[in-house]
């Protein structure tokens, strides 16, 4: 009588593993992508700020070419003291805004407070005797408890974050365009000021009649420069790609609303991950 | 006329391409040039230079002004993403509270030595932890120390 009832609590023990095992299974949501998305898409969103700075102290440049022969306008440099905060503003909310997409879509719960994991253990530490089934018990219950509630926050961070994809996608399209067609091109404008600026000051300062050693120091410095205003500008165009990718990947995840799953997912957004990862070194390495 | 912030832009790549082509004349015809010639070049060069900068400042104070209510709907977006993972972690620490208290249930039933305070003690701990704050706030996209 007591090796049946044992039989039936070890089968009692084994299904209820098993169903924990099988929920967690299922609970996996398909949104890794989405995370890893967000995170390289945060690199970018990073820059901003040097490139900004980068633009005001191109344009100071800029004004440092004037002088007796190349007798030309300055340029407006406290523009940048004006504006940069809302542009700032205008950054933080889009690269804000993915960030909270992929801290909802993130599939690692173990940061949520839960203690779950330490109850079995707990249990002993409070009773040292208690025994081995029911630590095991224990053990499975909160591991389904764990499971269901995984469960859970699968479906309803799906659910929430199709919503917020779907209402947000309009505004996400305008956001990227204004920061790669209106801020983004002003700083190249400056960029392409100050490089105008130094090629009309390097041309002006060289004479026949100069000495031949500064005459070439004068070009070697006016080609360096060059050289780096270059680089200055390649990394502004690389940023406005960026924004170019997270909005086809953001309007790729609203087309597909509903409809997510973890290969079309991939798909989609991991050329875009690589770019983006890329695209920050690039824009790193030229601030 | 009121100018849009796109034809204040599309102006202003207009004036930069005078600019750019005023000043490769004059680099590239320097050495037929006389200075007064060269000096009238400069001055139109920096006047178009500085005419599409600041037609390109007006294109963003415009833009700046239109882009104003996506940045709202972007804002409210992120704080809904919020809520919902506050959402999450608020089920979770209820479950585990409940968790617990089962455990305290059978300790009530099954008393041995300790069961009841140790169970109580995870319990407290539940509720405890159920109050930290919760976790997984999305960080700003901090500006680069620079």
């Amino acid at each position: 009588m007591r090796s049946i009832v044992l039989t039936r609590r070890i089968r009692h023990y084994v299904i209820v593993c098993a169903a924990a095992s099988f929920l967690a299974v299922c609970g996996c949501t398909d949104l890794g992508e989405v995370t890893q998305f967000a995170k390289a898409s945060q690199d970018v969103g990073k820059t901003f700020s040097a490139m900004a700075d980068g633009a005001k102290t191109s344009c100071n440049r800029a004004n440092s070419f004037i002088n007796a022969e190349n007798n030309i306008p300055p340029l407006n440099c406290e523009f940048y003291d004006q504006v940069n905060p809302s542009l700032l503003k205008v950054n933080d909310a889009l690269f804000n805004y993915i960030a909270s997409l992929g801290a909802l879509a993130a599939d690692d719960l173990s940061k949520v407070p839960g203690g779950f994991d330490n109850l079995s253990a707990d249990l002993k530490k409070a009773d040292p005797n208690i025994s081995t089934a029911n630590q095991t018990k224990a053990t499975a219950a909160s591991g389904l408890a764990k499971a269901i509630t995984n469960i859970w926050a699968s479906g309803y961070r799906k659910e929430k974050l199709s919503k917020i994809v779907g209402d947000s996608n309009n505004g996400v399209q305008e956001v990227t365009a204004f920061l790669s067609d209106y801020a983004a091109d002003k700083f190249l404008q400056t960029f392409n000021e100050e490089e105008r600026r130094e090629l009309s000051y390097c041309d002006l300062m060289k004479s026949p009649t100069a000495e031949p050693l500064a005459t070439d120091l004068l070009a070697r410095k006016c080609a360096a420069d060059k050289a780096h205003i270059e680089t200055q500008k390649a990394a502004v165009k690389k940023y406005q790609d960026a924004l170019k990718t997270i909005a086809e990947s953001h309007n790729k995840l609203n087309e597909q609303r509903g409809n997510w799953n973890a290969a079309q997912l991939s798909k989609d957004l991991i050329p875009g991950i690589v770019d983006l990862g890329n695209g920050a070194v690039s824009i790193n390495s030229a601030f | 006329m009121q100018w849009s912030p796109l034809d204040l832009k599309n102006l202003a790549a207009v004036y930069d391409d005078m600019a750019d082509q005023v000043l490769n004349f004059r680099v590239n015809n320097g050495s037929t040039l006389s200075q007064t010639q060269k000096n009238q070049l400069t001055q139109l060069f920096g006047q178009l230079d500085s005419q599409g900068e600041q037609l390109e400042n007006e294109a963003l104070k415009g833009a700046l002004v239109d882009i104003d209510s996506a940045v709202v709907d972007l804002q409210n977006a992120t704080h809904d993403a919020k809520s919902a993972l506050k959402t999450i972690t608020t089920v979770q620490n209820a479950i585990s509270i409940a968790v617990a208290a089962v455990g305290l249930g059978t300790a009530l039933l099954n008393p041995t030595p300790g069961s009841i305070a140790g169970s109580l003690d995870t319990l407290v701990q539940a509720i405890k932890t159920a109050n930290t704050k919760p976790a997984g706030d999305a960080s700003a996209a901090a500006p680069k120390a620079s």
